[in-house]
């Protein structure tokens, strides 16, 4: 549906390279980095906004990357929404069908039906809750009956109990109009509810395209491992021609001996006990703290002079009767292990 | 607010209403100020025409040189008038090469409504550039690019989202320009002392007659110029009040 290949935008003082990716048709797609990766200038160069350097963009096999945002059939909603001050909510959604009218396939009416918006229509948009306006610029945009959607980080502006509504609304709109759909967020934890494929950002450069489970659990790099919380990062050392992780052999990297890797665990993956564990990578240490975040515990254990944590549940964390102070046994399954490189 | 206010009321407090009426029914006055409106008007009107396309191209567009050319904008209104009249009429003298030209296509500077008009956009032009460019700057430019990808043109998304919201902006720096151009004097008198405005024919009877003459004439321009000003923020100030007071980003 969107092909895009080596994309680069200069937008003083920023840059964006090598950009590569393709979304299919009826696919939520999301694209992950931090704050500054250049996650809405991407957006932006999609919806002509902002023309690129170098590289193309197909949409649907029809090269668009030098055509206008008005010629294109790409919607875009901000994160601040961006509703037109001094229109009321129905000018503003049918502001596109002053220059759309001909191509709209959804009535505007059906739209506001769809969002259930229909008693906010002779309201200004100031006059809106954060979720009101999301639902317009959602209607605005879906008015003028885009091919492809993009949000730009359309739930970190909400209260965190209307994001999980906001958040279904847009799965429910992807689905139920079958629009392709081009999230950008920030917040790792969106991936797994939303996307099936991600793309993650960094710097202006793309440094991993996958599911969430790939980016999650092998991720690509030591920035997107930091990045999608893989907490336990341990420099392997080389012995011989073997690698050893905190003197544990690691096998598998025998092929690439002259590469620099960390191991790296996701903190939900390791288990923690006060008996040795049945796992080829698992050690004796001493509990450092443990920090209560909100459903699960955070545990430290200090293995020589290198601090592994591990999430626990409460109830884990009775059982197994753990103290700060106290010996334990702490260790991941062979198949939790990942390698990431320097 | 006294150092304000106290020389306005006490200018109205000791002018005689029957030597007011009087002047209301004088023709020179009432020319002059006809005059002063007229020009000061055409004065305004070019600068808007000319001016709002170039304060949207500062507010929008990064180019070489911007910075330069921004304090040159301000340059009228730091040197002072009387040398901003001798430098247009150095300009517009029909022994140089504009001057000769323009006296051929028919514009002649000295002593006619063009000087006037002339001498007034020149020092009152930067109020409405940076009112205008700081009306636009106002505007997100997110809502421009939105309106561009719902399928509005440039122009298109200029007149129907980039102007609603900064006109109040623009019609305060137009009534502002207007003011200036009436309260102009210095580089009117160089330039074009005939026919006379309002000020110069305040400053001439005072020269010749002495206060007791100028000052009925001065109030009866405070008083017009006081009704127009207020008008003017009347409409910016009414009706719609979104347009222009918007957040960025809301």
């Amino acid at each position: 549906m969107l092909e895009v290949s080596n994309l680069e935008v200069k937008l003083s003082p920023f840059t964006l390279r090598d950009i590569s990716f393709t979304v299919s048709e009826g696919e939520f797609f999301l694209i992950l980095g931090p704050s500054g990766a250049g996650k809405t200038v991407l957006l932006e160069t999609l919806a002509g906004i902002h023309y690129p350097r170098r590289g193309k963009i197909l949409l649907r096999g029809e090269d668009i990357t030098f055509v206008p945002p008005e010629k294109r059939p790409i919607g875009i909603v901000y994160q601040d929404y961006a509703l037109f001050p001094h229109l009321t909510v129905e000018e503003n959604i049918r502001y596109a069908l002053r220059f759309r009218r001909r191509e709209a396939n959804l009535s505007w009416r059906k739209l506001v039906d769809f969002l259930g918006i229909g008693h906010l229509l002779s309201r200004y948009p100031d006059t809106l809750s954060g979720g009101e306006k999301q639902r317009v610029a959602l209607a605005r945009a879906l008015a003028a009956s885009p091919r492809l959607l993009l949000l730009d980080e359309p739930l970190s502006a909400l209260d965190p109990n209307l994001r999980g509504e906001v958040g279904g609304e847009l799965m429910r709109l992807n689905r139920e109009l079958g629009l392709t759909v081009i999230m950008v967020t920030h917040d790792f934890s969106e991936v797994f509810s939303y996307g099936k494929r991600v793309a993650v950002l960094f710097g202006g450069r793309l440094a991993q395209v996958g599911t969430p489970g790939e980016v999650f659990r092998k991720p690509a790099s030591l920035e997107v491992a930091k990045f999608v919380g893989m907490e336990n990062l341990i420099p392997l050392e080389r012995e011989g021609s073997s690698w050893l992780l905190l003197g544990r052999r690691v096998n598998f990297v025998q092929n690439f001996p002259e590469e620099k890797f960390f191991a790296g665990a996701r903190p939900e993956d390791v288990r923690v006990s006060r008996f040795p564990l049945p796992f080829p990578y698992s050690w004796e240490g001493e509990v450092m703290g443990m920090v209560n975040t909100g459903g699960m515990f955070k545990v430290e254990v200090k293995v020589g002079v290198i601090k592994l944590k591990a999430y626990l549940t409460g109830h884990q964390v009775v059982e197994e009767g753990l103290r700060a102070g106290e010996k334990v046994y702490i260790g991941f399954a062979a198949e939790h292990l990942c390698l990431v490189k320097a | 607010m006294f150092f304000l206010l106290y020389p306005l009321l006490h200018a109205f407090w000791v002018t005689n209403p029957s030597i007011l009426a009087q002047t209301c029914r004088d023709r020179e006055v009432i020319n002059s100020l006809l005059t002063s409106f007229k020009t000061a008007s055409a004065a305004t009107s070019i600068a808007t025409v000319t001016g709002v396309p170039f304060a949207y191209l500062l507010a929008r567009r990064e180019f070489k040189g911007k910075k330069i050319v921004e304090g040159l904008i301000d340059l009228p209104v730091v040197i002072p008038h009387t040398v901003a009249g001798i430098i247009l009429l150095m300009a517009t003298s029909p022994y140089t090469w504009l001057g000769s030209f323009l006296k051929r296509a028919g514009l002649d500077f000295v002593g006619t409504c063009t000087g006037i008009t002339i001498a007034m956009l020149f020092v009152s032009f930067p109020f409405l550039l940076n009112a205008a460019r700081d009306a636009f700057a106002g505007v997100p430019v997110r809502l421009e690019f939105v309106a561009r990808t719902l399928g509005a043109g440039p122009l298109a998304v200029f007149f129907t989202v980039t102007l609603p919201l900064a006109w109040r902006g623009i019609l305060t720096g137009m009534i502002l320009t207007w003011a200036r151009a009436v309260s102009e004097f210095g580089a009117v008198i160089i330039l074009a002392y005939h026919p006379r405005t309002a000020p110069i024919l305040i400053y001439e009877r005072f020269e010749t007659y002495g206060l007791a003459y100028a000052q009925p004439i001065a109030v009866l321009l405070l008083l017009v110029s006081l009704f127009v000003f207020v008008l003017a923020r009347l409409v910016a100030g009414g009706k719609d009040s979104r347009a222009g007071s918007q957040q960025p980003g809301s």
